[in-house]
């Protein structure tokens, strides 16, 4: 692909000067060493002022000697000038990115430009997951800075093959992308068609999860992700060793791993911390909360509606008992519950946590409770919707949750319109939906197309020695 | 997708205007009966049900298709559990059981119990014979005997 240059022109003070024209954090220092002028540039914030001085001004005072500018610059490259990393300009282009980089750019005029590293150490300190409870894993969690997410990476993963490529991806944020793999293991088609996804995304800035998810997976017009993201490194470094290709992103504390299937979205990272027995059987119960939590508001409400002889007598009675006074259908009672429930979590996002927890306990304890005495709702409605709420909390994957939310809401529609038809049409719409996506070519259904049921469970370590064959991975073995 | 919403956006709309080819009925809205009473006097059949609710006709599904239509609300017969029949029209109690579920109980009532209360006493003692049981032609269908007042099942 050929690269679009943003700043034409020489490397000279006036155009350095230009491009950052008006900005009031951008400083010049103009420099003698031995008759000649240089000029120092960086972008006040970004830089250690200390670092500056100590690493970039001290040894070109003290130890800069030469009779040209052009040795004073080759000098300055091959490490007169000591400081880790001393990068060569080739254009203005350069110059600019490594100013908002952290750099601070020496200009040798009529030579070229030298950027050294003198970033500011300010940066948030890890902590520990805060959305990925962890119970036995480690507690390190991803960060806002790239950096500082690599060596996370790197400290879980020694493997001299671990690959790390970097770019730039948004024209005016200029964001720094890493895409992060196994050499030998991922399948380098998976890269390669990452890569070409990243560098076709020509936006302005690239600063949301979404526009991460929505560029990197096309805009599917669909609820479900199709890119699985973590703040657990211990996660992320699984998926990569699963031969999944990584990707980071400068300023999310996040990292995304691609391809992702169900079967991935419905796996915790706490089930590697447990015997395979015990997380096989959490798994099991995760599958059913999931329909659980689909299906039980439709199924109420086609029972409720069109089916009420299949309902056992006694709860029958009572349901009719408790329905005497309400002065709502089931289905506005069951929607309407739908709804607050939704506008309860969402308030809760929104508002601060202590203030969030009260929310959660005044609008679901006492205003539920408050309803059902009122005769505003019946006991079972709010049951229903209630359990079906719950186990949406179930799901490891937030995202996957709002997607089965978001359907549970069709099928109560469609169970409301059709009873079990509806319900059932639904759902067959939604097995459709899903068959038909796919991430960087794996099926979004490939855990439940093959005939090994077993894999949705937790296997024995000892057993599991093949890789995904889905991710057509480079060594299927993970073990003898 | 796009294509999807719009179907489901026409089936809410005519749901709404009442054009759906499927029609529920609230279970709020249902009367729920627990006990039946058939009898019989002068050639009509008399279907009289805990609800309060009662159905004329010359034969079992006509007398069923009036209570259904007179009585106040929808009577929900699904949830009948006993139903008390006229010794006179014992050999027609087959025919109930196309208007009843088949674990509906059966009695002959000999006397004349109160339809509200006999469902307390039907429920403690448990008459054994169902309407299954009868069209699959087994045992003798057990008897309410109602002597001042005073009930007793009879197996």
């Amino acid at each position: 692909m050929e690269k679009k240059e943003n700043y034409p022109g020489e490397i000279s003070d006036e155009n350095i000067c230009a491009i950052f024209e008006g900005a009031g954090d951008f400083f010049v220092r103009k420099l003698s060493c031995c008759g000649f002028i240089l000029y120092a540039y960086a972008i006040d914030g970004l830089v250690s002022g200390g670092d500056i001085s100590d690493y970039v001004l001290k040894p070109i005072a003290q130890s800069l000697q030469g009779d040209t500018v052009q040795k004073l610059y080759d000098r300055a490259l091959d490490g007169t000038v000591y400081n880790a990393v001393a990068d060569r300009c080739a254009d203005l282009d350069a110059v600019a990115l490594k100013l908002v980089n952290g750099f601070c750019v020496v200009l040798f005029p009529g030579a070229g430009a030298v950027a050294y590293e003198v970033k500011t150490p300010e940066k948030r300190s890890l902590s520990a997951p805060e959305v990925e409870n962890t119970v036995k894993g480690p507690k390190d969690a991803f960060v806002e800075t790239v950096r500082s997410n690599t060596s996370l990476i790197r400290r879980h993963l020694r493997s001299p093959e671990l690959r790390v490529f970097e770019m730039q991806v948004g024209r005016r944020s200029l964001t720094n992308v890493s895409v992060i793999w196994l050499e030998g293991i991922t399948n380098p088609h998976l890269v390669a068609k990452m890569k070409h996804r990243l560098q076709s995304i020509d936006i302005d800035g690239m600063l949301s999860p979404s526009s991460v998810e929505e560029y990197v997976t096309g805009s599917r017009p669909t609820a479900f992700p199709l890119m699985q993201y973590t703040e657990r490194t211990d996660r992320f470094c699984q998926g990569i060793l699963d031969g999944r290709v990584g990707l980071l992103v400068d300023g999310l504390p996040l990292g995304y791993l691609a391809p992702t299937d169900l079967g991935d979205l419905m796996k915790s990272p706490e089930d590697r911390g447990k015997d395979y027995v015990s997380a096989s059987a959490i798994r099991i119960l995760r599958y059913g909360a999931m329909l659980i939590s689909l299906l039980l508001p439709g199924v109420y409400i086609a029972m409720a509606t069109f089916h009420q002889e299949m309902i056992p007598l006694e709860l029958l009675r009572a349901m009719i008992e408790s329905k005497q006074s309400v002065p709502f259908s089931t289905v506005v009672e069951v929607l309407g519950l739908l709804i607050a429930f939704e506008l309860l979590q969402e308030s809760g996002v929104h508002l601060p946590q202590a203030i969030g927890q009260s929310v959660s306990i005044i609008g679901g304890i006492v205003v539920g409770t408050a309803a059902v005495e009122a005769k505003i709702v019946s006991p079972a409605a709010l049951i229903a919707v209630s359990i079906a709420g719950v186990c949406g909390f179930v799901q490891p994957n937030r995202d996957f949750a709002e997607a089965i939310r978001i359907w549970r809401f069709v099928l109560a529609g469609l169970g409301a319109v059709a009873g079990l038809f509806g319900v059932t049409a639904g759902l067959l719409m939604l097995l459709v939906h899903l068959s038909g996506l796919t991430c960087l070519d794996v099926p979004y259904l490939s855990p439940f197309s093959r005939i090994q049921g077993a894999s949705l469970l937790r296997k024995p370590l000892r057993q599991d020695t093949q890789r995904d064959p889905q991710l057509r991975p480079l060594d299927r073995r993970n073990q003898k | 997708m796009k294509h999807w919403l719009w179907y489901v956006l026409a089936i809410a709309v005519l749901s709404m205007l009442g054009f759906a080819p499927f029609q529920g009925t609230d279970v709020a809205k249902l009367k729920p009966v627990e006990v039946i009473r058939v009898s019989t006097d002068r050639g009509s059949m008399f279907v009289e049900t805990d609800t309060g609710d009662i159905g004329v006709g010359m034969d079992a599904a006509s007398a069923f298709a009036d209570l259904k239509e007179k009585a106040s609300g929808d009577i929900f017969l699904e949830t009948a559990d006993f139903i008390l029949v006229d010794p006179m029209l014992a050999g027609k109690i087959s025919e109930f059981s196309t208007f009843l579920r088949p674990a509906c109980s059966v009695c002959l009532e000999f006397g004349d119990a109160d339809i509200e209360a006999v469902a307390d006493f039907l429920t403690a003692h448990k008459p054994e014979l169902t309407l299954q049981d009868i069209a699959a032609g087994a045992g003798s269908v057990p008897a309410l005997v109602v002597q001042e007042g005073r009930m007793r099942l009879v197996q």
